[in-house]
């Protein structure tokens, strides 16, 4: 007896779709379009959107990503020379900025984008727990709704949104995949629209009012976290990504879809094992674990929703093709905790290990002998009410104080003043940098501590996935094997100690002491990436045959 | 188990291969708690346990493993499947001689099935046959019993290898696996050894112990000499 006919094709669905991407600079952007062409060939064209930056145009940036960034390097080792030509044929580029109106497109590409596209997927975000509310509103916000402007110009209106899992803010329990318009996570009624308008002119206004540049922004942070806070959001960018989809929820001129990735970690094996880029949320957890502060406020039962980039751009090409089937749900979670949870004191135990394993192999005797043997054990005490961290802060900063004025000429008799002097006040004022190092480290670390308190500690959400599984329900086994989100199958020693951690270590822990992680050896395309070509006529897509399997369905209305 | 019987090789890890006993694994492990205060703990009990184990009339050696095991309660079975596993590669492989080895290529040579017999946690056993080329499917030893948490009890399952393995157990093994004991081989090195060596069709005594040295004398059971000091010098 044979099996059903699967009711969707992801490839079929989009052969010769054109989509544009917002974002492709930022990790998940550069993962998900590099997955599209590797995974999907038959892809019609992507347009991807990057802004100038230090004075390189867009192109300019975008052919060095294409040549240098690991991210693409299973494009480089399937094409070879050959990149720039499929390249050529798949991609262009438009110049533009998220944060402007109509994603700062120009008019005539615009209007060529009109008529050539069939979606848009808006990737773009600013993920600081923490940034200026003028950042996170231009890019969580006006980013979002930029894309839905000119998603609305086409002719599909299509808008494929990503925005996080932890939207739904300072809760525990099951999160349901859905948005009640108007109702914030603490059950507050307000007015989206009116939401937007009020935190723009509070932050205006203190911008006037401060009398410098610094002051105003800690300011605008101040007032911006504490209205998340009042709202239920635990901090500005889990607010800023909600107020965007309360808003794009109230848009009627077009279809949106909603993809909410939880924590989004390393790749387990697109574009390779171990690919991470810039400081996501379990760097500067895995960094806290080698500091000298051993005592972690985690709640260890509650889930850490890790998910690796390479399932949320699977899982987005999935959602992608339901968007333009016309058949996508409103809301998408991608994450693990539902079907595979993983929690935080595992997490905490396993990079323990990880690092044992690596001070046991150091060939430092200080790491071989002492830091391999400094375990971080869980504290069950909320960050904001261990003393221990603030003690130990203000005990560096009061020894570095007074090493810092230790003057052997006033402290030393003469008779160890002439003999010691001079040794004894370098030590001293090598030995006080030092402790202000330790000082300002410390407080770093409690005020990563107070920024993850809710997530670490307070809360313990679990974000159901129904919907992406009636999705991947409906693939073939090949697609689902390709397309569906493969969480269930991941063993997290395995993933946590081979893949997690070194990847970590390799990409993104050495931003925290100002190195650039490696790029890929040099490549040429050997020609630039095209510009979007406004003048060209409109390429109408191959006719459905294969978007939908079995009779009706919406297809494409030509 | 059906089909046709096969011979196999049984090996002891503790005695014949690595000459160390399972409580130095005890020891091992139990000093990598997360918390310093449980490491010097477990340090603490496991040697003075240890220690003791030297009278027989409190237990020996495997008294003093099961006090080492029982300070791994509360460890996750993360912790332990990875320093097990580590114990296993840096410490435990590296003490097998190459005369040892070659026993072990000998016996794959001539078509036997590996078998490692181990009074040590699984945790540390299976890792340490993979490195032998042993199939974890062929690996004998003691379990540790998990809470629905996934932490260790302190406590061995039932059915936990001891110093003596039973003839039960063994015969229950054989028929499992569908091994043959007459055509099968087996090493040993202490006196425990005797009933697993008096089981099989070909036993052999490698550095025995003065009261397997006489058994193995008297039922004309082959001597080996001089793999323990290797196995000190490998380590």
């Amino acid at each position: 007896m044979s099996s059903p006919k699967p009711a969707l094709s992801v490839r079929g669905t989009l052969a010769g779709k054109h989509v544009l991407v917002v974002g492709v600079t930022g990790f998940l952007g550069k993962v998900l379009v590099g997955f599209l062409l590797h995974a999907v060939p038959e892809i019609g064209r992507i347009t991807v959107l990057a802004r100038t930056k230090r004075l390189k145009d867009a192109r300019t940036r975008l052919r060095a990503a294409f040549e240098r960034s690991p991210a693409f390097r299973p494009l480089r080792e399937r094409h070879g020379e050959g990149l720039g030509a499929f390249l050529a044929e798949k991609l262009d580029v438009v110049s533009g900025d998220a944060r402007e109106p109509l994603c700062g497109i120009a008019p005539r590409e615009l209007d060529a984008l009109a008529r050539r596209l069939d979606a848009v997927v808006n990737v773009a975000g600013l993920t600081d727990f923490a940034p200026d509310p003028l950042d996170a509103i231009g890019v969580n916000v006006r980013g979002a709704l930029g894309a839905a402007d000119v998603a609305a110009r086409t002719r599909h209106r299509r808008l494929v949104h990503v925005s996080t899992a932890f939207v739904a803010g300072a809760v525990s329990g099951p999160v349901d995949e859905s948005l009640v318009p108007g109702l914030s996570p603490n059950g507050t009624e307000f007015e989206p629209a009116g939401e937007l308008r009020a935190i723009q002119s509070v932050c205006d206004a203190l911008g006037r009012r401060a009398s410098d540049v610094g002051e105003a922004r800690r300011a605008r942070i101040e007032a911006g976290t504490a209205r998340a806070h009042a709202l239920g959001w635990p901090n500005l960018y889990t607010y800023s990504k909600g107020l965007a989809e309360h808003l794009l929820h109230a848009r009627t001129d077009v279809r949106v879809t909603v993809v909410r990735p939880s924590i989004v970690e390393c790749a387990r094996s697109f574009p390779f094992p171990g690919w991470n880029e810039g400081l996501n949320t379990a760097g500067p957890l895995v960094w806290l674990t080698g500091t000298l502060h051993r005592r972690m406020p985690f709640a260890p039962d509650h889930v850490f929703d890790v998910v690796p980039v390479d399932s949320v751009a699977r899982a987005t090409t999935l959602v992608l093709a339901l968007a333009l089937a016309d058949v996508a749900e409103p809301v998408y979670h991608l994450a693990s905790g539902d079907k595979n949870p993983f929690t935080l004191g595992r997490a905490l135990d396993l990079t323990s290990l990880a690092r044992r394993r690596q001070y046991a192999r150091s060939d430092e005797p200080f790491e071989r002998l002492v830091l391999q043997h400094l375990d971080s054990v869980i504290h069950g005490v909320a960050p904001e009410e261990d003393p221990i961290l603030p003690a130990a802060r203000t005990a560096a900063r009061f020894a570095r104080d007074a090493l810092v004025a230790f003057d052997p000429s006033v402290h030393l008799p003469a008779g160890l003043r002439a003999r010691f002097g001079s040794r004894l006040g370098a030590m001293a004022q090598r030995a006080g940098k030092s402790l202000g190092t330790t000082a300002r480290t410390l407080g770093q670390v409690a005020e990563m501590l107070r920024l993850y308190q809710p997530f670490i500690f307070d809360h313990d959400p679990h974000f159901r996935t129904d919907a992406v599984r009636r999705a991947a329900a409906q693939l073939s086994d090949e697609e689902r094997a390709t397309f569906a989100l493969d969480v269930e199958s991941i063993d997290w020693r395995s993933y946590w100690l081979d893949v997690q951690i070194p990847g970590l270590d390799r990409w993104s822990l050495p931003l925290l002491s100002g190195e650039r992680p490696p790029e890929d050896p040099a490549f040429d395309l050997g020609r630039d990436l095209p510009l979007l070509d406004a003048e060209a006529p409109s390429v109408r897509p191959p006719p459905l045959t294969s978007g939908l399997y079995g009779d009706g369905g919406p297809g494409e209305a030509e | 188990m059906t089909g046709p019987l096969v011979g196999a090789a049984f090996f002891r890890l503790e005695t014949a291969l690595t000459h160390e006993p399972a409580w130095h694994h005890a020891r091992a492990l139990s000093a990598q708690a997360p918390s310093i205060r449980a490491r010097l703990s477990g340090l603490g009990v496991t040697t003075l346990a240890g220690t003791l184990s030297l009278h027989p009339a409190l237990g020996g050696a495997s008294a003093a493993a099961r006090a080492g095991w029982s300070r791994l309660r509360g460890f996750s079975r993360d912790r332990i499947e990875v320093l097990g596993a580590d114990l296993a590669r840096d410490r435990l492989v590296p003490r097998i001689g190459p005369h040892a080895r070659r026993l072990l290529d000998d016996a794959r040579e001539r078509g036997l099935v590996l078998v490692l017999l181990a009074e040590t946690i699984r945790a540390v056993a299976v890792p340490a046959a993979a490195q032998l080329g042993i199939d974890a499917a062929h690996v004998l030893s003691s379990e540790l019993a998990w809470s629905p948490r996934d932490e260790a009890t302190g406590e061995l399952e039932e059915g936990a290898i001891g110093p003596e393995l039973s003839p039960a157990a063994l015969s229950a093994f054989a028929r499992a696996h569908g091994i043959d004991l007459g055509a099968s081989a087996a090493y040993g090195a202490s006196a425990a050894d005797a009933i697993l060596l008096s089981h099989v069709g070909q036993p052999c005594a490698l550095d025995p112990d003065a009261e397997l040295a006489r058994v193995a004398r008297s039922f004309g059971w082959p001597i080996v000499r001089g793999l323990a000091a290797q196995a000190e010098v490998s380590a």
